[in-house]
Formats: C-alpha cells, structure tokens, sequence
C-alpha cells in the first residue's frame, strides 16, 4: 500500500486523516509545518502527499513550489474560494479538498489520484480469498470464483473502503453508479452472494443500521506491485 | 485640437503672406512700368528736341522744301542707325502739306509675342509741327527682370511657408505636451495604474492644470488604496473566519464518521469523543467571542470613576495563577486616581493584554509592566512586556480578528486571536485609542490613550 505523507497543523484532524487512511492499509507519517514536509520528503519516498494550505513556517502554496514534481499532491484546506482552488491545481496539485470534507470521498480522491500515478493495489489477499483489481478475478484458494461484473464493482468498493462501514446507499453510488435508480434491497442480494461464494460471513460484516463493513485486522494482507 | 490649431494658423499665415506677395509685386511692376515710361519719354524728347534743331539749322541754308526733306530723310537716317543699337527704333514722317491734324504726343505699350515694346510717337518742337516722329523701344529685357524677380519671391514665399510649417509644428507640440502629457496619464489612469503622475515643468495655466490632475490622481489613489485594503482585510477575516470554523468542523465530522463506521476498541473510542468534544468546546468559544465583538459594536459603556489602583489590583489577582506558572513578574504603576469606564470591560482589556504580553514573554525571564500615566487631558494605561515582538509588517494588523503572529491558525492554548480585536473595540466604545509599539525580540507595548472629554 501507499506510503502517505500528511502535512497538517491541526493535530486532531491529522491524526483523524492518519487513522482513516491506515484502516484501509496504508502507511502515513504526519508533520505539522511547512518545513517538516520539505525535511521529510528527504527521508523517504511517499507515493502522496496532503497539504493543508494554512501552516506555519511555509504554507502549502510555498511547499508545492518547492516539492519535486514527480510526488502526488492534494491540497485539504479550509480555503474554498475558487480562485484559491485555481491557484492550488494551477501550480500542479493533483486535487484540491476543502474542509470540512467526508472521509469516504478523501478515500476516494486518494484512491484515483495513486491510480493515476499507477501506485494503487493491484491485489487484495485475506485468508484463502485473493482479488485481483486489474483483471478483475477472484481466487478462492487458488481457484478462479465465478464472479459478474456487478459483484466485482461491489466488492472493489469494499476492498477500496475496508474496515469502514459503507451505508447501502454509498454503494449503489459507488459500485452501480449515480444515476442508478434501483432498490437498497439489490445491495443486500449481492452482498449474500458475495458471502457464499467467498465464504465470508464473518468477514463481510452487517453493521446496524448502517450498511456493510469488510472487516481486514492485518496490516499485511496486501501486496502491492 | 493640435490638428485644428495647427491648420488654422497654417491656412492664416499664408494667406497673410501670399496678399502681401501679391501687394508688392503689384506694386513693383507698377513702379518698374511708371519708370520704364519715363525713362522712354525723357530719351524720346532728347530725340526730338537734337531732331528739331538739326532741322532748324538745315532751314537757315535756305533750302527748297524737297531738299530739305531729303536732307532730313538722311539726317533721319543716320538717326536710327544710332539709336537701333539701343534695340530703339525711330521713324520720322514728314506730313507737309498733308492737311492731317495730328494727335498730341502719346505712350503706349504694346507687345508682339513676347516681345515688349514701349511706343511713343509725337510732333516735334519748335515750328516744325508737320514733322512727326515715332519711337518705339524693345522693353523685353526689362520685363523680363520684373518677371523674374516676382518668381524669386514666389519662391522664397513658397520656402518660407515650408519652413513656417515645421516651425509651427514644432512650437505646437512643445505647447501642447503638457496637454498631451494629462492626455496620456488620465488614459494610464483609466486603465487602472494610479500611480501615475503629470510631470511639473515651469510655470502658467497648463502647469497648473497638471498641478491639479496630479492632487486628484492622489485623492484618487488615496481612496483606491483604502477601498482595497479594505478588501483585502475584509477578505482575509472572510478566510480565517472560515478556517476558524471549518477545522472545528472537520474534526467534529471526521471523528464522528468514523466513530460510526469503523471497528474501534474502548481507548480508541474514548478518544474520537475526546476530539468531538473538544472541538465542539472551541467553536463555542469562537462563537461566544465573535458575538462579544459583534455586540460591542454598537455599545455604549455604562461609565463609573473607576480607582486604578483597584482595577490594576484585580487585574493582577486574575492573572496570578498563570504568572506563576511560567514564573513571570507583573509590576503595576499607576499616577493616576482615577478613570471613568466600565469597570469590567476595562478590567478584561487589561487581562486580555496582559494575557498576550505573557505569551510573548519566555517563561522565568519575562516582566510586563502595567503603567497609568496622566497626560495633559489625556489619561494613557500601558502594558509593556521584554518578550519576542511583533514584526513590522504585521503590525497594522494585529487588531484584525483571527489574527495570529505565526501566520498560522494554530490554536495552541486555546488561542482565537481575538483578544487584541475585542481590546481595540473595548477602548473605542470608551472613546480611547488603542496602538502597538513593538522590536522583535525586544518587546512590545499596547498604549490606550483615554482623552478627557
């Protein structure tokens, strides 16, 4: 998975941003200033970087000036004038999320823009259950599962949301789309069938009230290419 | 306006020179003509008058009428052999016996192509009044002469208009550039660059035109630098007031999304609801202070004779707790009895103050002084601290609400930035005013000037 820099002077939500983003297994390293971003990009090398825009020392403007272009950037600020926005894509970030924002939607961004840079996970191993993302199959045990393509959606949002309940509703937007106009109940159908195909009663979790949680405790269970 | 100006003198000017060309060259051929005639005239009756007396000498030998005329004929002759020299030509009639009444002595001009003859013919003097001489005298060369000299000043008018020309249009442009100069400005003006200004030269009415174009291009200016600074702060309370409460929000959001959807243990919990609350704590805050300015706005205190040394001894028990802490020392001075205000508005000015003083301070080092002095009609309270300053640039905008001197909204120890914002309003709802004199690392001090009223 990702290594992630968060550069965030507020500690509360930086450390919400950190325990998000390790939920569904990547790696985060939080700084609180400008300067620290600059210091810590020559440690190591993170597949992504999110930038507040208001920090002390240097703001996030002056940081994306400084920062060698081949690192992902998305910009979380409380700035959501459009003419900050412009500036912030402008000088070459890759998005640009304003507070206060939903953590699902900044999985989502995180997710598209590491594709992109072709950083994404490409398998998603647990127990005998092994999912490939790019040709989209499904082994259990090694051999191929019979999967249609609606079910593949499905189960890739979970992948991609792991450890975070997802209501009925978020996946239908997600793993069938906006404009789709069926019943909640087909969630619940596919779900099932997901479960008796993969045997995952216990790992595809209902969660009251809610939705569907897919539950993945083990930091390892993921190889990245 | 230069193009009309110019066009108008231009047309003007040639026409007073080309009348006046036209006057003298009039006038010239005139006098030449009139001179030219009597010159003719003069040499024609010296002719006439060595005519008559070689023909009266000729009549005292007693010649036949015949004879005589023959003998003039010859006489005659060698005459105009003389004279043809001269390009003159004579002629002489004799008309005896030839009843014909013959004209007076006349002058003509004539001309065959372009040839010009001057033509005068005549009797000639004395008794001999049946002789009669014509002359007539090539005048070509002459009126030549005059023909050239009118082209010569034809052409030297033609010259002269040319050079007037340039000269004109140079005089122009040097006394239209203050008008071209206020042209090109006001249009560098329009287009948004007030800072441009009309170059001052010499004195008159155009400089003083520019004079004034320049005080309005200043108000101008003046009132446009102000509009945006305006902007600019309004602008950025619009920003820190955002961020004041969107990263409250945030938080609040965050967590409680996630306590909801992910699989958390007790610790981790306690902990998500920790933030919640506490952020939930802060925004009350914000809100609660923002409200307090707002309403200040338009408050008037309820004024009471305040003892300074009281309200200074309050200020100093409420500050006590945490000037212990970081071992800071507060020492208060007051000259002055007293001071009419509202006691609790001035009294959390002053703890507001001293608050930021001693965040300023490094702990065990700091001292901030709290000073009443009386002025002549003015009464001035002061708060100085040894602390690290506040920069230069920044200082015009320390009153700003949100306003933090790291550049960023941290909000460590429960900091808003709001303190110094309601301190300003604090002392102008009592008609004081509040300013900062600040060294970096030197150290910092807040005047609130009170005038008597």
């Amino acid at each position: 998975m990702a290594l992630i820099l968060i550069a965030e002077d507020e500690a509360a939500i930086n450390a919400l941003i950190k325990k998000n983003l390790e939920l569904v297994g990547h790696t985060c390293i939080c700084v609180f200033d400008g300067e620290s971003v600059l210091y810590e990009i020559e440690q190591n090398t993170f597949d992504l970087i999110l930038l507040d825009i208001m920090m002390p020392k240097l703001d996030g403007f002056q940081v994306l000036e400084r920062l060698p272009e081949n690192i992902p950037t998305i910009f979380i600020t409380a700035r959501g004038a459009v003419k900050d926005k412009v500036k912030g894509l402008k000088l070459g970030a890759d998005d640009y999320i304003v507070k206060p924002f939903d953590m699902i939607e900044l999985q989502a961004r995180i997710e598209s823009v590491l594709r992109r840079s072709g950083k994404s996970e490409n398998f998603f191993v647990l127990h005998d259950v092994r999912v490939d993302r790019e040709s989209r199959q499904v082994f259990r045990e090694e051999v191929l599962v019979d999967f249609t393509p609606q079910e593949f959606l499905l189960i890739d949002a979970l992948i991609a949301n792991r450890n975070i309940a997802l209501s009925r509703y978020k996946l239908l937007q997600i793993a069938w789309g906006y404009d789709f106009e069926g019943d909640t109940r087909t969630v619940d159908v596919h779900i099932h069938k997901i479960r008796k195909k993969l045997g995952w009663e216990q790992v595809l979790k209902t969660v009251y009230k809610l939705g569907y949680r897919l539950e993945d405790r083990s930091k390892h269970a993921v190889k990245s290419r | 306006m230069k193009l009309k100006t110019f066009i108008a003198t231009y047309i003007l000017f040639l026409c007073i020179l080309f009348i006046s060309i036209g006057i003298v060259s009039v006038h010239l051929t005139n006098n030449q003509a009139s001179m030219l005639k009597e010159q003719s005239k003069v040499q024609y009756q010296n002719i006439a008058f060595s005519l008559s007396r070689d023909i009266a000498r000729l009549q005292g030998r007693n010649l036949t009428q015949p004879e005589l005329s023959a003998i003039a004929n010859d006489l005659m002759n060698d005459y105009a052999r003389y004279y043809s020299d001269q390009d003159i030509h004579i002629e002489l009639i004799n008309l005896w016996k030839q009843d014909i009444n013959l004209p007076e002595t006349r002058l003509s001009f004539t001309n065959h192509g372009h040839e010009h003859f001057i033509y005068i013919s005549g009797t000639l003097p004395g008794h001999f009044e049946h002789y009669y001489l014509t002359y007539q005298v090539n005048v070509s060369e002459s009126i030549a002469n005059m023909q050239a000299v009118q082209n010569t000043l034809l052409i030297s008018a033609a010259a002269s208009s040319i050079i007037a020309a340039l000269a004109l249009y140079f005089i122009l442009t040097t006394l239209f550039r203050p008008l071209q100069n206020v042209a090109e400005v006001s249009k560098k003006i329009a287009s948004g660059q007030f800072g441009e200004r009309i170059p001052i030269k010499g004195k008159g009415e155009l400089t003083q035109v520019a004079i004034d174009f320049n005080k309005m291009a200043d108000t101008v200016e003046e009132q446009m630098t102000s509009l945006q600074e305006e902007a600019i702060s309004r602008q950025r309370f619009a920003d820190n007031f955002a961020h004041e409460i969107r990263t409250p929000l945030t938080s609040i959001y965050g967590y409680g999304q996630y306590l909801q959807r992910a699989k958390l243990d007790e610790k981790e919990i306690a902990e998500a609801s920790g933030h919640i609350i506490s952020e939930a704590q802060h925004m009350e805050k914000v809100s609660s202070s923002l409200l307090e300015l707002a309403t200040l706005r338009n408050y008037t205190p309820i004024k009471d004779f305040i003892v300074v040394s009281d309200l200074f001894e309050d200020v100093s028990q409420a500050m006590k707790g945490s000037l212990d802490k970081c071992q800071i020392r507060l020492i208060c001075h007051s000259e002055v009895e007293a001071l009419e205000g509202q006691r609790d508005l001035l009294k959390s000015m002053l703890v507001n103050l001293c608050n930021n003083a001693l965040k300023a301070c490094s702990p065990e080092k700091g001292i901030i002084h709290l000073n009443a002095k009386q002025l002549p009609k003015a009464t001035l309270i002061s708060v100085t601290d040894n602390g690290r300053g506040i920069p230069k640039s920044d200082l015009a905008k320390v009153t700003e609400p949100f306003y933090q001197v790291d550049g960023s909204r941290e909000r460590k120890g429960g900091n808003l930035g709001l303190g110094l914002a309601l301190c300003s309003q604090i002392a102008k709802v009592h008609g004081a005013e509040l300013s900062v004199q600040s060294k970096i690392n030197t150290g910092t001090t807040i005047h609130v000037l009170f005038t008597d009223s």
